[in-house]
């Protein structure tokens, strides 16, 4: 019973948030919502018995905090106290937020304590198969590769972005020259173009 | 092999609840998209709702069949997912400080 409450309670606050995220004007306030409609999925893994995965999520979702701390922080100058200042303008949406996860939390832990209707996938394992094997057999097909394949676009894609974000490039002093020269184009066209309305 | 009858319902509920769970993301995901064109940060982040809600569907046949293929399939997903936004938010600084804005409509100098 505890974990059919607790999926719906999930399911409601993930919809909700998402909502949230789509309806909200203020783009911080959006990205607030964003972590709550997560963790509501994560907890819905938890139910699911995937509870490993659940905890690979939560490490995604620090990298993916700690990628948007930094945009912040560059977007505002590099300065993190600013962005801590912002951050306080919204202080009772985040204890809000904060109010709910700690409530899902209490839930997903109750259904891992008191479960008692929920079973967890256990897969069947052929005859004569040990867990051992059976782990042994999962780490050497195609899907370790997958997942290696997996780490390692992620490991160039975070050097990559090192790289992008280190390069420095100072917009006054190198301006867009195709900017530049569309402005010139369009100012000169539309001065041809008042120039020759008299004339027509 | 795997024997359904083991697992009779998924965390209490039936598959169908996940699968309409997993709809409902996706298609606030895709309104996220269509309704704010403008900002690229929340264009990113609807795409990963999207993600989301396709990882839901793919773990809870994971757990319906008792396979857990399913579970490394969303370990990959998730994974290239946080590759795709790192590479997005590097894009996005760089964008932010040659423009000062991170508004998608702005930056059109490859339309033609």
């Amino acid at each position: 019973m505890l974990t059919v409450i607790a999926f719906y309670t999930l399911a409601a606050v993930a919809i909700a948030s998402a909502v949230m995220f789509v309806i909200a004007r203020d783009l911080v306030l959006a990205a607030l919502w964003f972590p709550l409609v997560f963790y509501s999925i994560v907890g819905l893994n938890v139910l699911l018995g995937a509870e490993l995965l659940g905890v690979f999520m939560v490490l995604f979702s620090l990298i993916a905090a700690a990628g948007l701390f930094l945009l912040s922080v560059f977007a505002l100058g590099g300065d993190p106290s600013l962005f801590v200042t912002r951050l306080r303008a919204y202080d009772r949406q985040i204890r809000v937020m904060g109010g709910i996860l700690f409530f899902e939390v209490v839930l997903i832990l109750g259904h891992l304590f008191f479960r008692s209707d929920a079973v967890p996938v256990q897969p069947e394992l052929p005859q004569g198969v040990t867990d051992q094997a059976a782990d042994v057999s999962v780490l050497t097909s195609t899907q370790l590769i997958a997942l290696v394949g997996a780490v390692l676009v992620l490991i160039t894609a975070v050097i990559g972005a090192i790289s992008l974000t280190s390069t420095r490039r100072n917009a006054l002093e190198e301006p867009d020259f195709l900017d530049v020269l569309y402005k010139q184009g369009a100012g000169g066209a539309r001065a041809g173009a008042s120039r020759r309305e008299p004339r027509g | 092999m795997n024997d359904m009858q083991t697992i009779p319902e998924l965390g209490g509920v039936g598959l169908e609840a996940y699968l309409a769970l997993a709809a409902v993301l996706f298609v606030l995901g895709l309104l996220g998209i269509v309704a704010n064109r403008r900002s690229a940060i929340r264009t990113l982040l609807s795409l990963e709702l999207m993600l989301l809600s396709v990882n839901i569907n793919v773990v809870a046949f994971s757990a319906h069949h008792g396979d857990l293929v399913g579970w490394v399939f969303t370990l990959v997903i998730g994974l290239v997912a946080v590759a795709g936004c790192v590479i997005g938010f590097a894009i996005l600084v760089c964008i932010y400080r040659l423009r000062g804005t991170t508004d998608v409509t702005d930056v059109s100098i490859l339309k033609g």
